[in-house]
């Protein structure tokens, strides 16, 4: 991994269009302003890991016998 | 119309016809590498169903139409981001689906993810996996949360 020094204000930039400015320094905390073109998605880490890990949990599933009936009758399904 | 034969994890071999299977180009994540699917229905286990990976007989996940189960979920999804995976399609003819995870001992628990939904094109028979930018959208939310354990057979 890359790591770069940074202070407030100062930016890296990535590719030839985004850009990653600091924009405010708190305690522990900093604030980032993030320039991209509007087909670049920009997520917190965290919600893709959880996505990543909830996929390999749930790619274990199997359907227990008669899940699919409750399923209906819980949520006022019609069957 | 032409058929083949797949394995699958639910149902070991079947038959399907060739034009069931669904891309998703980027796979579905931690799953990049798996890109054809098919979705495999079975009236005991409605509305539960299975989406099926083609390459690997053993990755199958649990799909619900998250809307029977909460009418009003609609997730947060740029039109760019739609637009980048189907092209200038119709809103209309996406379909979006929601994967449920069911833990082996304690399926009462079951839960959907809303955060991580699934937007097929059943007309390009295209789709993947998308992040709603709604943090009101867990990747955990219960479905099945009256029922009371051991009603389950």
């Amino acid at each position: 991994m890359l790591v770069l020094s940074r202070k407030i204000n100062e930016s890296v930039i990535i590719g030839d269009n985004i850009q990653i400015m600091v924009v405010e320094i708190k305690g522990d905390q900093i604030k980032l302003g993030i320039s991209a073109p509007k087909e670049v998605t920009v997520y917190r880490g965290e919600i893709f890991e959880a996505i990543q890990n909830e996929n390999k949990e749930a790619s274990q599933s199997t359907i227990p016998g008669g899940v699919g009936n409750l399923l209906k009758k819980n949520n006022k399904l019609p069957s | 119309m032409s058929t083949m034969i797949i394995k699958s994890r639910p149902y070991g071999e079947i038959e399907i016809p060739q034009d069931d299977i669904i891309t998703f180009p980027f796979g579905i994540l931690a799953f990049e590498d798996y890109k054809e699917y098919v979705i495999l229905s079975d009236n005991n286990n409605a509305p539960l169903f299975w989406l099926q990976n083609i390459e690997d007989p053993g990755l199958a996940f649990v799909i619900i139409k998250p809307e029977l189960i909460f009418p009003e979920y609609s997730p947060d999804i740029s039109t760019n981001q739609l637009n980048l995976l189907f092209g200038n399609t119709n809103i209309n003819d996406l379909s979006t689906w929601c994967i449920v995870t069911i833990p082996q001992d304690q399926p009462e628990k079951m839960t959907m993810n809303m955060q991580g939904p699934l937007i097929l094109s059943l007309k390009k028979r295209i789709g993947g996996q998308f992040i709603s930018g709604n943090e009101n959208h867990p990747v955990r939310r219960p479905i099945l949360d009256l029922i009371k354990a051991g009603e389950i057979a």
